[in-house]
């Protein structure tokens, strides 16, 4: 040490300090290592500081659903009602999203992907979510329009929502107008909206246009119904449109299921969207100002091996 | 004295330093003191617990950012990364742990987050014992409480 014997008390650090640092740490290290180290580290942990945002995405994505939901419990308890931000992907079941709610009070931005929460939960425990400000509900199958219009109308303050279809679960679908209806009569503070996927016709989309005012960027990338008159699209000078035709990796690649192309850097565009939510509104104009970036999102759902090997058409643009 | 647009900090071991207002309010600390008082626009502004070694080293870290933020095309992000990764590089461990105090207390959000992120490189990857060492912290468990520790499970990943 250059100084002598003069140390430094890294465990008399202050919690939120040590909770930032922590906070670069993966799940394991948090949970498994830092509490070992000393007292002042584990109490830190254990505390609300690190868990004011917790980001399980990665994490739940390969695990078994009781585990998911053993973890939820323990993070969001130790939040205290702190909670700003939950990522988690894959929520087996309604009692779940309710433990959530419960303790949502000071939550803003909420993403569960890949959920099996239906409608009536939603609707349930959706005043309880009053300051979500950013929503992912994207893959979520069970839930549709009802739980949108009812998330729609406690969440007062909601600028950003994603609800991004597979496109293969949507298959069996007929239409999801309703959602895009249920969006544009309750959610007029939107700023950002994500649809991908979402099985909308060109009326859907412009009843949004109309209601959603504040609109900076539109992603209808393979909603291939909708046809936008760019005549239309220039009344709109603040949007970034995107799609519904784009192309994409699989297009731009052909598939190779032994190209290097699958799991891990399905994440990196994953994360890359999962990044945008903190402090959105202030990044917004700069990070699109040049509407490169979201040209630039790899489709993340390409990383499905298995379903792409299943020999299913990809659908094409009409 | 400083003129126009400048401001005065002083460490809490008396060394001052003149900079230009943008790079001082990097520190939100700052510059809420200097919009509700013009006062401290005008004197000098004292930066209590923080010694003038770790003030340049602060002031050196803001003129980058704060110059940056003008102008683009001469300090580009690839420039300010290169900065950053040389900057936290060449700390030892007790400017370190002071930088992250004084960023803590001055709120200089942007250094905080790069000293957080360097500190947990330092503890990636590494066993308990290894990380006691490198920040030389005591290991304050009883036995009987550390045994209880590895008693419990830990998380499968």
């Amino acid at each position: 040490m250059e100084e002598g014997s003069d140390f430094r008390l890294w465990d008399e650090l202050i919690p939120d300090t040590l909770g930032l640092i922590f906070r670069n740490l993966s799940l394991l290290e948090i949970l498994n290592v830092v509490p070992r180290v000393c007292k002042s580290w584990r109490r830190a942990v254990m505390g609300s500081y690190c868990w004011q945002e917790i980001d399980i995405d990665e994490w739940s994505r390969h695990c078994r659903p009781e585990d998911i939901d053993r973890m939820l419990q323990l993070l969001v308890t130790r939040s205290c009602g702190s909670l700003r931000k939950l990522c988690v992907s894959g929520i087996s079941n309604d009692l779940s999203f309710a433990f959530i709610a419960n303790h949502a009070k000071s939550l803003q931005t909420l993403r569960l992907p890949r959920s099996e929460i239906s409608n009536s939960i939603v609707e349930q425990v959706a005043g309880m979510l009053s300051t979500v400000t950013f929503l992912d509900l994207s893959y979520c199958t069970k839930i549709g329009a009802q739980a949108l219009e009812a998330l729609g109308k406690h969440c007062k303050f909601l600028t950003g929502l994603c609800r991004i279809m597979h496109p293969l679960e949507v298959i069996d679908k007929l239409s999801q107008d309703d959602e895009a209806l249920a969006i544009a009569s309750t959610m007029p503070k939107l700023k950002h909206l994500e649809i991908a996927y979402l099985l909308v016709t060109t009326s859907s989309v412009i009843e949004i246009l109309t209601k959603c005012r504040q609109l900076q960027i539109l992603d209808v990338r393979g909603c291939w119904n909708v046809n936008l008159d760019e005549n239309f699209i220039k009344k709109f000078p603040g949007l970034k449109l995107v799609g519904p035709h784009f192309v994409d990796y699989y297009d731009m690649n052909g598939w190779d299921s032994s190209s290097d192309y699958s799991g891990s850097s399905g994440y990196l565009a994953w994360d890359f969207v999962a990044g945008m939510d903190d402090d959105y509104d202030e990044i917004s104009d700069v990070y699109w100002a040049d509407g490169q970036q979201i040209e630039d999102v790899e489709m993340w759902f390409y990383d499905d091996v298995q379903a792409m090997d299943a020999g299913y058409d990809w659908p094409q643009s009409p | 004295m400083a003129s126009k647009g400048n401001l005065t900090l002083k460490s809490c071991n008396g060394k001052e330093f003149i900079v230009e207002e943008k790079v001082a309010v990097m520190s939100t600390t700052i510059k809420n003191m200097v919009d509700v008082d013009d006062s401290f626009a005008q004197g000098v502004i004292p930066i209590i617990g923080v010694d003038g070694k770790i003030l340049a080293k602060l002031i050196e870290y803001c003129k980058e950012h704060a110059e940056a933020d003008e102008d683009e095309e001469v300090k580009s992000e690839e420039y300010l990364k290169k900065f950053d990764e040389k900057f936290v590089d060449e700390l030892n461990l007790n400017d370190l742990y002071d930088l992250l105090k004084a960023s803590n207390y001055l709120e200089i959000t942007k250094l905080l987050n790069l000293l957080c992120q360097k500190v947990a490189s330092m503890i990636k990857g590494k066993k308990p014992e290894e990380i006691r060492r490198i920040f030389n912290i005591k290991n304050d468990f009883t036995p009987e409480e550390e045994e209880e520790i590895n008693r419990q499970n830990p998380w499968a990943f």
